[in-house]
C-alpha cells in the first residue's frame, strides 16, 4: 500500500464538513451525488485513495448505489437544490455523531474514522470511476 | 550513620531490623522504624554515588532483549530514584479487585487499606496533598473534556521534582544514630534455621572479598523487583528451590509496564481545548499530568487490562510511525543502547521518509502545532511463565546472575488498541480531532512489542496472596512460612495497574513499617 501523504487535508474536510458547494440538477444521478461528495474534500484524489483503502477489504460495499443509500437513504431526492444538500449534510453529521456514540469506527490507513466518514470516502473513490 | 563495608568487615552486626536495599522502600522503612527508637542496619550494595563495579552485579539475561537488566535498576543509595522521572499515581480500586477476565488478579488488601499510607507517602516524594481526583483540581477540571464515563476516564499523576532519595535523605541517614547504612555491602544469602522457618542471619560480601553477617529480629528485603526474588532463590541451603519457594512461586509472575508509541491526534482547530493534556504546569500550584484511560465499565465490557494514554510530544504535521521510530532511535543513541527492534525502527523511518521530512521541516520552521503523539502504558497480565530464575553465570561475588524469561501476550496489545479506539471515539465525538493509531497495534502478532519503551517497573516476582500456593508474601508482606522475613517493593504487587509503581511501593513500605514496629 503506498504511503498516504497530506492526509491532513482530507481529514480537515472530514472533520469540518463545511463549505460545501451547491450543485443544481434536475436529475440527481449517482454522478451528480458523487460530484457533490467529491467537492466536500479539498483533495478529492486523496479522499478517493483513502476510500479505496477502506473498500479494499469490504467487497460488499463496492457499490456507489449501496453506499449512497447507506449514507443518505430517503434524503436523496429528485431535486438537489440547496435545501436538499443541507439535509444531506445534516444527515452526514448525524450519522457521524451516531457512529461515535455507538463506537462504529473503522481504521483506514491508520486513521480512526466513523463508518459514515469511511463510506463517504468510499463513495468518492467509486464516483471517480464513474468518470464525472 | 553511613559506614563503609570495610569498617565492619569480618564482624557480626546486631540490630532490631535488617533492611536489605537502600532504595525508596528501604529508606522509608528505616526512617519509620528509627523514629520508634529501633536499631536498624541497612545493607546497600552500592555507595553514595554511581559505581560501575557495583552496578555490574545487576547484569543478567533478559530473554526479550528489549531492555538490559543492568540499566533498568540502580545500585546506590536511593536505588532507581537515581534516574526516575517522578511520575506518581495510586493504583485504582479495580486494580486491587479480582477481575473475572484477568487470571490471577486480586490483592488480599483493598485500596481503602492502603489509602492512609498513600497520604503519608506523598511528602516522601516532595509532593503536596493526596489529590488524584480531577474534581480536586478546579483549574484543571473546568477545562478538561467531558468524557463519557462508560468509555473513558481521566488519569492524573503528580510529578515529583523528582526526589532523588539518595540525595534528599542522605544527611538524615548520616545523622541518624540508630540507623547504620552499610555501603558497598551486598547481601548474598539469607541463612535460616534447619526448618527454613525463620531467618537467623544475613551473609554479606564486599567486592574486595571481605565478608560479614547481620543478625536481627526481622529482615526486610527491599532490593527491587528482580533482586528480591534473586536473593530468595539464592538462599537455597536448606530448601533447594530457594527460601519461601515451597510452591515454586518465587520469581514467577514478573510484570512490567510496556509503553508503546500508540499513535497521535490531528487537531484541525484550536489546540487550546486540549491544553489540560499537554500543559503540565496547568494546575498552577503543582506539576501534574492529565491523561486518559479506560473506565471501569469499559474494562469490564471489553475484558481488557487497565491502561493509560498521555500526550507524548507535539506534532506539526500528523502522527506517523516514521516519526515515532525516529524518536525511538534518537533515544537509543542518547542512551547508547540499541534494542533488538532498532532495525525495524530504521526501516520505519525509511518507509515513511516523506512524513519524517515534513515533520522535521515544519519543526525547523516553527510551524504551528497541529497535534500530539500519544504514549500508552498498559499493565501486563499476571502470568506464571514470566519469571526470574538463577542463571548459571556468576557475578564478581560468585552469585548466580538473574535470568529473566518472559513474553507479552495478545491481551496487552488488545488493551492498548481498544483504549486508543475509545480515545479516538471520544476525541471525535467532542470535536477535538481525529486519532491515528500506530498500525503495529492492529497486527494480530507480536510485532507491536518491538515498539515499546521501558522504564524499569519490575513487579510481581514475590507477589502478595493469602494463599501460599499463589503468592510469596501474605497481606502483611511477610513471606509465607518464614516467621521474620518481609518483602518491600513492587515485587509484592499481584497486579500492576496503569500507575507508575513508586507511590504504591512507598505506601506499602510505610504500612509494612507500621506492622513490624510492635514486633521488634
Amino acid at each position: 500500500m503506498p504511503a498516504i501523504t497530506r492526509r491532513e487535508l482530507v481529514l480537515g474536510a472530514i472533520f469540518t464538513l463545511t463549505g460545501m458547494p451547491t450543485v443544481s440538477s434536475h436529475w440527481p444521478s449517482l454522478r451528480t451525488v458523487g460530484r457533490w461528495v467529491r467537492g466536500l474534500f479539498s483533495d478529492a484524489a486523496l479522499a478517493a485513495h483513502l476510500g479505496a483503502v477502506y473498500l479494499e477489504g469490504r467487497p460488499e460495499e463496492r457499490s456507489a448505489a449501496r453506499l449512497a443509500e447507506a449514507l443518505f437513504g430517503s434524503e436523496l431526492s429528485q431535486q438537489l437544490d440547496r435545501a436538499a444538500l443541507d439535509r444531506l449534510t445534516r444527515r452526514l453529521r448525524a450519522g457521524r455523531a451516531r457512529d461515535f456514540h455507538n463506537d462504529d469506527l473503522v481504521v483506514v490507513g491508520g486513521w480512526v474514522l466513523t463508518r459514515t466518514e469511511a463510506r463517504l470516502l468510499g463513495l468518492v473513490s467509486l464516483s471517480r470511476d464513474l468518470s464525472v | 550513620m553511613l559506614v563503609d563495608f570495610r569498617e565492619v568487615a569480618g564482624t557480626q552486626l546486631q540490630a532490631d531490623a535488617c533492611v536489605i536495599g537502600a532504595g525508596p522502600a528501604g529508606i522509608a522503612i528505616a526512617r519509620e522504624l528509627a523514629e520508634a527508637s529501633r536499631s536498624i542496619v541497612v545493607l546497600e550494595s552500592g555507595g553514595l554515588d554511581f559505581d560501575p563495579s557495583a552496578q555490574d552485579l545487576c547484569r543478567g539475561d533478559n530473554s526479550r532483549g528489549d531492555f538490559p537488566l543492568h540499566t533498568s535498576r540502580f545500585r546506590l543509595v536511593g536505588g532507581t530514584t537515581y534516574i526516575w522521572g517522578g511520575w506518581c499515581a495510586p493504583l485504582d480500586d479495580i486494580d486491587f479487585e479480582r477481575r473475572a477476565w484477568v487470571p490471577y488478579s486480586g490483592w488480599p488488601i483493598t485500596k481503602r487499606d492502603l489509602l492512609p499510607y498513600y497520604h503519608r507517602a506523598q511528602p516522601l516524594c516532595e509532593l503536596g496533598p493526596y489529590r488524584y481526583e480531577l474534581a480536586e483540581w478546579p483549574s484543571l477540571s473546568g477545562k478538561a473534556l467531558r468524557l463519557d464515563p462508560d468509555k473513558l476516564g481521566h488519569r492524573l499523576w503528580h510529578l515529583s521534582p523528582p526526589t532523588r532519595f539518595g540525595q534528599v535523605y542522605r544527611e538524615e541517614l548520616r545523622r541518624a544514630t540508630n540507623i547504620r547504612v552499610v555501603l558497598r555491602a551486598t547481601a548474598t544469602e539469607l541463612v535460616t534455621d534447619e526448618n527454613a522457618a525463620a531467618v537467623s542471619e544475613v551473609r554479606v560480601a564486599g567486592l574486595g572479598g571481605a565478608r560479614a553477617a547481620v543478625r536481627a529480629r526481622s529482615y526486610i528485603l527491599a532490593c527491587g523487583g528482580i533482586e528480591n526474588a534473586r536473593l530468595m532463590l539464592a538462599s537455597n541451603r536448606v530448601e533447594a528451590p530457594g527460601l519461601g519457594n515451597r510452591h515454586d512461586i518465587v520469581g514467577r509472575f514478573f510484570m512490567e509496564h510496556p509503553h508503546p508509541d500508540a499513535g497521535g491526534v490531528f487537531i484541525p482547530g484550536d489546540i487550546e481545548r486540549f491544553r489540560p493534556y499537554f500543559d503540565r504546569g496547568g494546575a498552577k500550584s503543582a506539576r501534574v499530568v492529565l491523561g486518559f484511560g479506560p473506565s471501569r465499565q469499559a474494562q469490564e465490557r471489553l475484558r481488557i487490562l487497565n491502561s493509560s494514554v498521555t500526550v507524548g510530544g507535539a506534532l506539526h504535521s500528523e502522527p506517523s510511525e516514521g516519526w515515532d521510530s525516529l524518536v525511538k532511535l534518537a533515544r537509543a543513541a542518547e542512551e547508547g543502547y540499541w534494542p533488538a527492534s532498532s532495525a525495524t525502527h530504521a526501516f520505519n523511518v525509511l518507509r515513511n521518509l516523506d512524513d519524517v521530512f515534513r515533520e522535521g521541516y515544519l519543526r525547523a520552521t516553527d510551524a504551528p502545532i497541529r497535534g500530539f503523539t500519544f504514549t500508552a502504558r498498559t499493565e501486563t497480565a499476571p502470568n506464571p511463565a514470566n519469571r526470574v530464575r538463577l542463571a548459571s553465570e556468576r557475578d564478581a561475588l560468585g552469585q548466580n546472575r538473574a535470568s529473566l524469561t518472559w513474553s507479552l501476550g495478545a491481551r496487552e496489545r488488545v488493551t492498548v488498541e481498544k483504549t486508543m479506539m475509545l480515545l479516538a471515539a471520544e476525541l471525535g465525538r467532542l470535536g477535538i480531532g481525529r486519532v491515528r493509531l500506530n498500525e503495529l497495534l492492529l497486527q494480530n502478532d507480536d510485532r507491536w512489542s518491538g515498539n515499546l519503551s521501558w522504564f524499569g517497573h519490575h513487579m510481581g516476582t514475590t507477589r502478595m496472596s493469602d494463599d501460599p500456593k499463589l503468592g510469596v508474601v501474605d497481606a502483611n508482606c511477610r513471606v509465607h512460612g518464614v516467621a521474620n522475613l518481609y518483602v518491600a517493593g513492587s515485587s509484592v504487587f499481584p497486579t500492576a495497574g496503569f500507575a507508575n509503581p513508586t507511590l504504591t511501593i512507598l505506601a506499602l513500605a510505610l504500612r509494612l513499617a507500621d506492622h513490624i514496629r510492635p514486633t521488634i
